[in-house]
């Protein structure tokens, strides 16, 4: 026969358009769908012709003509498949689809595949021979796809051969090692073998470990699998890989990995790759893990998963989501094993990605239960796990939620206890869970709790009460005595937050500030606030200072009031405003201090 | 006006600057905010608002509190808890530096919100003039127009006013359409959904809810949505769509927002009988109205908690309706305004008394009557045992019944409301069902003020007994020295207490009163003989404690073959592994050998650089922390990690000798040679330990290969590091290949030396 010239059955323009631009985000998904074609074509041959064994996809990669060749012995096509599959693109292709994948044999959608054959290529030539046809060999050839041609050639054995000519912004898939990588890890799961470049040794080789065969030991799966994960997680290495438990519901098999990496918390390096039907679907479908899990990577597969159009993702169906619940299930379970198990693992997966677990065993109650005494936390003492902290606190978690000085956190550091930096990831929250599940105290300094449970008032006769209020009161403040260690620190200064928010809030200067409704609601919450006192001083009956206060002159004891509140007051004074600034303290410590050495 | 224009400038130039982490915070927050992830709210917020402080930036503050709120407020509908932030942001929002920042819009919204949440219909015409107010400055165009317009609905929703409602969500619709804004918005969807609701036009409010769609809104959205889409077919009288479009009760307590539609769509199901009006569903509302209470969300708790009242009604379940009731009058009590809740209130406590004369009462003419009684289900015992308190409202047996069963319904507060009361009574076993609530409901201060003051010595010993052993159970562990002291005062009343001996075992090890802990187990050994598992607790305070007596004893007990004599055991039997705990919670294992029952020696060193522990004697817990339950190919077990050796937890350091550590390297001088220094190093103390295997080789210059060795040493620091270093040379002097240490010269400053040595090194490649 002649060659034949034809017209394509659609506007290739715009269809290559779309498909190059929106269809395949990558190019390489071509390389997948034509090596898919020619599997197809392998297991065609066998169910229709009963044929076994023998099969073998080989692709030739030229770098310096930049072309790929793909060629398979499997079933060939006739002359009228040529034009049905190869030629009729688009307004076949659904229905293609859908009739195919009612095969679960066939990876593939035979059709649409070998459209994406164009975006990548700007010639196309296929040499078929059909086993139904064997002495008959067809070429078909199109450049840009919008024409091709056919016409009968040379018998050739039984399969088809696939060239393409790449576009030039495309030239890099010829080079054999992106090739080589590109089927390792797309074509793990196909049974069929594939050699890339006439060598004898098989790319697809990797068996995956949930196909392992049944006899082999416990070991040699434990190395297969993190060997397995290697390859599928590329940037990192796997510190630990979780198989997943078979016999469940979706006929999901595969593995999950914890990554060997350091990263914030907040980083979410999420990683898993998707089969379905043996043929590699997407490797960017990280919803299937739970959002805590920006530390793992995983592969599965599964038939109950279902592509999109494009088959570069997953559709978010309900099993999708079932499945995403078992897996969330499985690294749970796989953790807690680890950690029962395998403590060196277990600890380099701790010492990586403590930060993040934090978060997540916030997020997670089995979580927080497996690991809640092995994760660290930030103190000032450094970086800590709770029991190690508990050691040295005596038994109370004391939490600072804010990163800037207060008198009741100088109090914990005057007795050497060590604080939490509740200020930093996760850390309060974690630490709160910790105290409620193992019923232990947590303190929250600046939280007002804090001051009724330090300083349990005591009660003085009212001449050393007045005595100590004239000494060392100012305006709008009270004084309580209470007895607390260590005796070194004389007394504290506590804020009354409310109060303070309720002077702001009723100054006449906030009504130009604020919308007269607005300020209304704000005011109807700070009218509630009674009090007239924004400070009050607990004045430590145990310490030295004091004692010397009450016992000496007048005058003397007056000076000592003076240096010891505006020592005290330095320590931690934050902002200068009307009522205190920083070096009025500071004049008054020193100007106090004179007087006292004076009147020695 | 787009108000998340600076935002995103402002997360540029941070990443400009390097400061990603902030940066990343910046659209965190948000995302996990709208998809209901509010604990990670929780875990970044701190750091994000302490960092932009840090920064000076107070706009990036406002926007962190903010989005804060938004997740407390808005979803977690925490009002009150949280009406002092939100106040304090207003004002924070509207200072000359930071008004002009567009959050400081959402700011007022978020005020408003606390209102609504804690009494919406209270606060009606507060909110109205507010939103009011708010709207006056912004136009169609900003994004917060649709929030501030869907508080101006809400708030005319509350007020009854639905047709004002759907009118003024027509002209916010007009507005933003002449904006070239979308007019689907959250907000105004479910106020338009509960104005439809309101008017009873469920078919228009079902197709509303069907097709309403927010790409911005997250899942916090698309699961509020669901829950509306319920509730209308409900009403519509579709009750197997409605079943399969309401959210599963997990998921709808990530919300308060979710709980009205939920509970109303169960209600209307159970009043057409298409779902059961279950104990389990009142288990699952209540939950939900034990958060609004607690969250002092007063208005929800008041119409949800007619709602509850009246399904436990229609079940039959008096006493549950009655104390639904109970709970809706404290509720009311808190509302700013009535807005008829009072009248609802008495129309209920009515029903519930006609449901209490109607049910026929359980009688019992005698208590024992009542304590064998069986009832069938949980609200049955329920209402069997109210009855029974009537009939006897002091016998601490039916008050243990009736509030235990209320502890069990979810109902702890009225719980501890009926033990308040009766906490006069000072009889055992309600005072122990009193405190021990308090404690797992974490009720601290109200524990402290009722059971603080030390235990009055004349009360009679059960009583004292039990109030020793609920102040341990409240101590214990932030405070073992009380804990201590109170379990003391308890065997000292009655002295055979074992779980009190051995609570005071364990609680004397904590303390570091090692010798007491054996006394104690010693004392728990002698009332239970037969128990000889105790031998293995008592072994390690013995053997810390110096006891051997007392260990000689355990052992010969256990079955273990016991060195002749007296005193200390030091017998080097297997190889284990003993697990060291850092100051900082860190784990490091190192080999050792066992030389007791729970004593081990290390005799294996660490790398060099990390923290070493030769020498060391410890003391640790007898239960491995591996199993070796896994064969090799050869038939021997290990455990899970390949190891062959067990690990314990060391518990105490006996001894710490110090050593220093360095190593030695070069080319292999022959294995007798090697075994010639090792022997000389012995002789002054030092321990030998050979790191390399025959894979280490020592490539020459001209390529030739030469098999080398490397060596770690471990000088006790009392020797004398010089005659370490002449044994070192002197040997080194008579090989053909000489060795070096490096490390050793440094320490002893012998630069000379060093120099020399560095030349074999680079010679030999080492």
């Amino acid at each position: 026969m002649a060659s034949e010239l034809h017209q394509t059955q659609v506007d290739l323009d715009g269809l290559l358009e779309v498909l190059g631009r929106n269809l395949y985000s990558t190019p390489a998904v071509a390389i997948r769908e034509l090596i898919q074609n020619a599997h197809d074509a392998c297991v065609r041959s066998r169910l229709e012709t009963g044929r076994d064994g023998d099969f073998a996809i080989r692709i030739q990669a030229d770098s310096h003509r930049n072309q790929i060749v793909i060629t398979d012995n499997g079933s060939g096509l006739t002359y009228e498949e040529v034009l049905k599959y190869l030629a009729t693109i688009g307004s076949g292709y659904t229905r293609v689809l859908r009739d195919s994948s009612h095969n679960e044999d066939m990876v593939g959608y035979f059709g649409l595949g070998f459209l994406s054959a164009y975006v990548v290529a700007e010639k196309v030539e296929v040499w078929t021979t059909s086993y139904q046809t064997p002495e008959q060999t067809w070429y078909f050839s199109t450049a840009g796809g919008k024409k091709f041609a056919i016409s009968a050639t040379a018998p050739a054995q039984v399969g088809t051969t696939v060239k393409l000519h790449l576009r030039e912004e495309f030239y890099h898939l010829a080079e054999s090692d992106l090739l080589q990588g590109l089927i390792e890890r797309y074509c793990c799961l196909l049974r069929v073998p594939i050699f890339l470049n006439n060598d004898d040794e098989q790319v697809n080789s990797l068996v995956a470990p949930w196909r392992l065969d049944a006899a082999t030991s416990e070991l040699q799966r434990k190395k297969r699998r993190l060997e397995f994960a290697t390859i599928f997680e590329g940037a990192f290495e796997p510190l630990c890989a979780i198989p997943i438990p078979e016999n469940n519901p979706w006929s999901l098999k595969g593995l999950l990995w914890v990554q060997d990496r350091g990263g914030y918390a907040t980083s979410d390096y999420r990683n898993i790759s998707v089969f379905v039907r043996s043929m590699f679907i997407t490797g960017e479908c990280r919803e299937l893990l739970p959002l805590w899990a920006g530390f793992a990577g995983g592969v599965v597969e599964s038939v109950a998963l279902s592509p999109t159009a494009s088959r570069e993702d997953i559709q978010k169906d309900e099993r999708f989501y079932e499945i995403r619940d078992f897996l969330a299930e499985t690294l749970i379970e796989g953790l807690r094993t680890v950690a029962a198990n395998e403590s060196s693992v277990w600890r380099r997966i701790l010492s990586r990605h403590n930060q993040t677990l934090l978060g997540a065993a916030l997020s997670d109650d089995r979580l927080f239960e497996v690991m809640q005494n092995d994760l660290k936390i930030p103190t000032t003492i450094g970086d800590v796990t709770l029991p190690a902290y508990l050691k040295q606190s005596g038994g109370v978690i004391y939490i600072r939620n804010e990163d800037k000085n207060s008198q009741e956190e100088l109090l914990f550091r005057a007795q050497m206890k060590p604080l939490v930096s509740g200020y930093l990831y996760a850390a309060s929250g974690f630490c709160q869970k910790y105290a409620h599940w193992n019923q232990l105290k947590a303190h929250i300094l600046g939280s007002g709790d804090t001051e009724t449970k330090l300083f349990a008032e005591e009660t003085v006769d009212k001449a050393t009460h007045d005595k100590l209020a004239a000494l060392l009161l100012r305006k709008n403040e009270a004084l309580s005595c209470a007895r607390f260690e260590p005796a070194h620190v004389p007394l504290l200064v506590i804020h009354d937050q409310d109060v303070a928010l309720k002077k702001r809030i009723e100054r006449d200067e906030a009504d130009k500030r604020i919308g007269s409704a607005a300020l209304s609601l704000a005011r109807l919450h700070t009218q509630a606030i009674s009090a007239e006192i924004e400070r009050r001083l607990y004045v430590n009956l145990n310490s030295p200072l004091v004692a010397a206060m009450m016992d000496a002159s007048q005058e003397s004891a007056r000076h000592l009031a003076v240096a010891v509140r505006a020592y005290m007051e330095s320590l931690t004074h934050q902002v200068d405003d009307s009522d205190s600034n920083f070096s009025d303290e500071l004049k008054r410590f020193s100007e106090a201090l004179l007087a006292i050495t004076r009147g020695v | 006006m787009d108000i998340w224009n600076w935002v995103h400038e402002r997360v540029s130039a941070l990443r400009e600057s390097g400061e990603h982490r902030l940066a990343d915070f910046v659209y965190d927050i948000s995302h996990y905010s709208v998809n209901d992830e509010h604990h990670k709210v929780d875990a970044l917020y701190p750091e994000a608002l302490s960092l932009a402080r840090k920064n000076g930036d107070k706009w990036l503050e406002i926007y962190f509190r903010h989005w804060h709120l938004q997740s407390q407020v808005l979803t977690r509908r925490k009002g009150q808890a949280m009406l002092g932030e939100a106040v304090d942001l207003l004002e924070f929002a509207h200072r000359e530096e930071t008004r002009d920042c567009p959050q400081s819009i959402c700011v007022v919204q978020d005020l408003a919100c606390c209102y609504a949440i804690t009494d919406g219909p209270g606060y009606v015409e507060e909110r109205l003039a507010v939103a009011q107010e708010t709207l006056s400055r912004i136009d169609a165009s900003w994004p917060c127009f649709t929030c501030i317009g869907g508080e101006y609905n809400s708030a005319l929703i509350d007020a009854g006013r639905f047709e004002d409602a759907l009118a003024s969500i027509r002209d916010q619709k007009k507005a933003l359409t002449a904006s070239h804004r979308s007019p689907d918005d959250t907000n105004m969807l479910f106020c338009q959904l509960d104005a439809l609701i309101g008017l009873h036009r469920y078919e228009e409010a079902e197709k509303l809810a069907r097709k309403a769609r927010n790409d911005g809104g997250g899942e916090h959205f698309e699961r509020r949505r669901k829950n509306y889409l319920a509730w209308c077919l409900a009403l519509l009288e579709r009750a197997e769509e409605a079943e399969e479009a309401l959210l599963s009760y997990d998921e709808t307590m990530l919300s308060p927002a979710f709980f009205e539609p939920w509970i109303k769509t169960k209600e209307v199901l159970a009043s057409k009988q298409a779902s059961a009006n279950s104990e389990e569903l009142d288990l699952q509302i209540n939950a939900m109205l034990t958060e609004l209470f607690n969250s002092k969300a007063w208005r929800d708790t008041v119409n949800l908690g007619l709602v509850q009242a009246q399904l436990a009604l229609a079940r039959g379940a008096v006493s549950i309706a009655r104390l639904c009731a109970q709970r809706v009058a404290e509720a009311v009590q808190q509302l700013h305004r009535d807005c008829g809740a009072t009248e609802e209130l008495a129309a209920l406590n009515e029903a519930v008394t006609k449901a209490e004369v109607q049910r026929t009462p359980w009688e019992f003419s005698e208590i024992e009557q009542f304590l064998e009684q069986q009832a069938e289900t949980r609200e049955a015992a329920l209402e069997m045992t109210t009855d029974a308190l009537r009939k006897w409202p002091d016998d601490e047996r039916v008050l243990l019944e009736y509030t235990q069963l209320l502890d069990a319904s979810g109902w702890s507060d009225a719980a501890l409301a009926v033990l308040r009361e009766k906490s006069g009574f000072q009889t055992p076993r309600l005072l122990m069902t009193y405190g021990s609530i308090l404690i797992e409901q974490d009720h601290t201060d109200e524990f402290l003020r009722e059971f603080g003051a030390e235990i009055d010595p004349a009360l009679d010993d059960d009583l004292f007994c039990r109030l020793c052993w609920l102040k341990m159970r409240f101590y214990s562990n932030s405070y073992p020295q009380q804990a201590y002291e109170h379990v003391c005062k308890l065997i000292d009343r009655s002295p055979e207490a074992g779980f009190a001996i051995a609570a005071a075992a364990r609680l004397a090890m904590k303390l570091g009163s090692y010798q007491e802990s054996v006394n104690w187990w010693t004392r728990l050994i002698a009332l239970d003989p037969e128990e000889i598992s105790l031998h293995w607790d008592r072994m390690v305070p013995a053997t810390i404690a110096g006891d051997w007596v007392c260990v000689r004893e355990s052992m010969q007990v256990l079955g273990m073959d016991v060195p002749e004599g007296e005193g200390p055991i030091d017998e080097d039997s297997i190889y284990v592994r003993v697990r060291f705990t850092d100051a900082d919670g860190e784990t490091r294992d190192y080999l050792a050998v066992r030389n007791g029952p729970v004593t081990a020696r290390v005799i294996g060193l660490a790398r060099l650089g990390e923290p070493q522990r030769f020498g060391c004697e410890v003391v640790f817990d007898a239960a491995p922390l591996n199993k070796l339950d896994q064969e090799d190919e050869e038939g021997v077990m290990r455990d899970s990690e390949g190891y062959y050796t067990l690990l314990f937890s060391v518990v105490h350091i006996l001894k710490a000798p110090e050593y220093d550590y360095f190593a030695i390297d070069g080319a292999h001088p022959g294995d007798e040679n090697l075994a010639r220094l090792q022997d000389g190093l012995a002789e002054l103390q030092v321990h030998f330990d050979r790191r390399s295997n025959e894979d280490y080789v020592l490539y020459l210059e001209d390529d030739a290969e030469l098999p080398g060795v490397y060596i770690y040493i471990a000088v006790p620091v009392s020797s004398d590091l010089d005659a370490v270093n002449v044994l070192l040379s002197g040997f080194s002097a008579e090989l053909e290949h000489p060795l070096i240490w490096p490390d050793l010269l440094e320490k002893l400053g012998d630069e000379a030396a060093l120099e020399a040595q560095m030349e074999i090194q680079e010679k030999y490649g080492l």
